[in-house]
């Protein structure tokens, strides 16, 4: 198991969805807080340092790209990996968002639980080789 | 036929000339023949001229009575001239002239001349030919006074024959040549002038009658001299100033102008506006929706290009928002197809137009013509079903996705997963469950919305305890208002009738209704469902003190997949179907539902039903 957890930061107004990627993600070892709005995600990533950001991208109030976009407003979070869970894949320009907002990966919905958490570990371990 | 009908032109010409003269001559020697006639006719008279004699004898005897002979001289001459007489002469009985017309032979001895040619009585007629050829009759008697003879009276008087008249005449040659001349060349001018003319349209005839076409033929006005003239002139004049110069032109005119207004007719009915502009950007023909669509007070007819006619661009950027980028601008576009959509403000409603320019060519008259032919339609109403229908897309993905999403995570979390404790295992089952449902419903919505495209939504109408429906109905709501702590105000009447409707649809649409009323109303607000009934009808009346409904959108709240731009509306989930299915099933049982609303306040939906 890892030395020390990795804290995961999941945006998602689902909270059925939410219960279950945060037992997931707990199960697969990692530091989980939930949040069910984008501006309740800023206000933690402000208080808080996180190793990975999860975000769904639709949402009320705010979308999953705009969490993006004001998380890099954040000195803490320029380059924060985030993974966007989208129900719409095609209508997203993903290698555009990756070289504008540094977008790690884009989850389609439905996913399975597995290829989640094997998409969170791969994109950990590129951004921290170590 | 018609070449020797020609021929006898020139000799009827100068048949009319030659008769004229004819004619004048004739006249002219008419009146010499008068003339010498006349004067033979009274020379000859012999009684005229022993008239004559009698008085002359008269005369002289008078004077020489009278006056002794004193002025005898001037009587003869007087007697002379007053008779035309070539002379007279008194001889005295010695036989010299006592008195003589001719003065220098008083005098002189007589020498008698000629022979006795007729006696009466004393009257003696002597006949001879005077020195000059002339013949003379001279009449003589004696003179008596007192009953004796004192001389006798001699009276001569010429006797020419016709000749002589005739070559007396030759005086008047001259006259007599240049008054037919002159009779002839001003009838021959009178005559070139009345003929001309008819000679003129006759050549044209001919060339008419020989020549393929008529069209090659050229016609041309002659003097406007007689009848035939006047009417030739006015058909060539006809000709090159009316509408049409031949048969074949005017028939090809009408012909065209046919076909123009068919043409016209049938552009006139198409929805889209059509339209042509010229080489520099000027429309030469709009039918009416084009001239609708750019606002012009009338249609560009056919044809008249004239620069008044307003330019196209001009046109499009007066009335649509034509931005400078637009392809239609680009010169490198000019030879191409361009197919661009324009938008506008009206009225606070966005409209969309659709417009297509297409490069054609016209060949007329052998003159090639690079022109435009636009095409414009409102694509407004086609815009807004596209927006609806992509709205509907995306907010379907998201409902069908997000349960499935749902099932699927917890599914394979509890297939994979080992060591889940047994009260969270059933935790994910329900909820798999609930996921289930709510996809399932979201079917139905549309299975329901399908059918009432079809009209083929059904009714299964049955007695329905009203007030029972109404408890399932509240029961349903209340957790939901419960959880957004808002007031949940319920007035219903001690006794409710048993009306016959389709109490799952309606129950559905109250559901709905209610639903809305609280997703729309934040926390804390108040929510009321009221209902009431008359003799013949149930009003259910749902108030809510949400976020109201702006006045431009509530025409369209029933409109199907219609969600409100409001962002708090926005953020909520929804399939933009519920109230369209509402009306659907409340308009399947004979009854009405409305809506009153302002914004920031609240909203108002009723729902009437009749009784029976």
């Amino acid at each position: 198991m890892k030395s020390e957890k990795a804290k995961i930061l999941v945006c998602e107004d689902n909270t059925a969805l939410s219960g279950v990627v945060c037992f997931n993600l707990v199960r697969a070892g990692f530091e989980v807080t939930s949040v069910s709005n984008g501006r309740l995600a800023l206000d933690a990533l402000e208080k808080d340092t996180f190793d990975l950001v999860l975000s769904d991208q639709q949402m009320p109030m705010m979308t999953g790209i705009q969490l993006c976009e004001n998380l890099r407003q954040l000195p803490a979070h320029r380059r924060t990996p985030f993974i966007l869970l989208t129900a719409k894949c095609m209508e997203i320009d993903f290698v555009k968002l990756q070289q504008k907002l540094g977008i790690s990966a884009a989850l389609p919905k439905p996913f399975s639980p597995n290829e989640l958490v094997n998409c969170i570990e791969e994109t950990l371990a590129a951004h921290c080789p170590s | 036929m018609l070449v020797r009908k020609l021929q006898i032109r020139l000799p009827r010409r100068i048949t009319a000339y030659f008769l004229l003269f004819g004619l004048a001559a004739l006249v002219w020697l008419s009146i010499g023949a008068v003339y010498v006639v006349h004067s033979v006719s009274d020379s000859r008279s012999e009684s005229t001229a022993l008239r004559m004699f009698g008085r002359a004898s008269d005369r002289v005897v008078l004077a020489y009575l009278r006056n002794k002979g004193a002025d005898l001289q001037a009587t003869l001459a007087e007697i002379c001239s007053q008779c035309g007489a070539e002379y007279c002469a008194v001889i005295s009985p010695t036989g010299e002239y006592l008195g003589h017309s001719n003065r220098s032979l008083v005098g002189k001895p007589v020498s008698e001349r000629g022979s006795t040619a007729e006696r009466w009585g004393e009257v003696v007629r002597v006949e001879y030919v005077n020195d000059s050829g002339l013949p003379i009759y001279e009449y003589g008697s004696p003179l008596k006074s007192n009953g004796k003879v004192f001389g006798s009276l001699r009276l001569g008087f010429s006797q020419p024959n016709v000749w002589h008249y005739v070559r007396a005449g030759f005086h008047f040659a001259p006259l007599a040549f240049f008054g037919p001349a002159c009779c002839m060349l001003a009838g021959a001018v009178l005559l070139n002038r009345m003929v001309r003319p008819v000679a003129d349209i006759e050549q044209q005839l001919f060339q008419v009658a020989t020549s393929p076409s008529l069209e090659s033929c050229e016609l041309r006005e002659v003097p406007n001299v007689g009848a035939a003239a006047l009417g030739w002139n006015r058909m060539v004049q006809r000709r090159f100033n009316g509408p049409s110069d031949t048969l074949q032109q005017r028939i090809r005119q009408s012909l065209d102008e046919g076909r123009h207004s068919r043409l016209d007719a049938v552009l006139n009915s198409v929805p889209d506006g059509v339209g042509t502009t010229d080489d520099d950007g000027r429309l030469t023909y709009t039918n009416r929706p084009m001239s609708v669509l750019l606002a012009l007070k009338d249609v560009v007819g056919a044809g008249d290009g004239s620069s008044e006619a307003p330019a196209m661009i001009e046109q499009l950027v007066k009335r649509w928002h034509l931005s400078e980028s637009d392809a239609l601008l680009s010169p490198e576009n000019r030879d191409r197809a361009v197919v661009t959509e324009l938008t506008r403000e009206e009225n606070g409603q966005r409209r969309v137009a659709r417009v297509a320019r297409h490069p054609i060519c016209i060949v007329d008259g052998g003159k090639h013509e690079a022109v435009h032919v636009w095409t414009m339609r409102d694509v407004t109403q086609q815009k807004l079903a596209e927006e609806m229908r992509d709205q509907f897309v995306d907010t379907a993905t998201h409902e069908l996705r997000t349960p499935l999403a749902n099932i699927k995570a917890y599914a394979e979390t509890l297939a994979l997963a080992d060591m889940i404790d047994v009260e969270q295992q059933k935790q994910f089952l329900n909820t798999i469950n609930s996921e289930a449902t709510r996809l399932a419903r979201f079917v139905d919505d549309l299975l329901s919305v399908s059918s009432m495209e079809l009209g083929s939504l059904a009714l299964n109408k049955q007695v329905t305890d009203f007030a029972r429906m109404l408890n399932e109905v509240v029961a349903k709501v209340r957790p939901q208002i419960e959880e957004k702590q808002q007031t949940f105000e319920v007035v219903f009447p001690d006794k409710l009738p048993e009306p016959e409707l389709d109490k799952d649809k309606i129950a559905a649409v109250l559901v709905n209704l209610l639903g809305n009323a609280v997703k729309y109303t934040p926390e804390s607000g108040r929510v009321t469902f009221r209902v009431n009934f008359t003799d013949q009808q149930i009003e259910i009346n749902i108030e809510d003190t949400g976020v109201g409904i702006a006045e431009d959108e509530l025409p369209k709240v029933f409109d199907k997949f219609f969600r409100s731009q409001d962002p708090r509306v926005q953020e909520q989930t929804g399939t933009g179907l519920g109230l369209a299915l509402a009306q659907e099933v409340v308009r399947l049982h004979g009854g009405q539902i409305t809506v009153e609303s302002e914004i920031n306040k609240g909203s108002t939906f009723s729902v009437l039903l009749p009784r029976g």
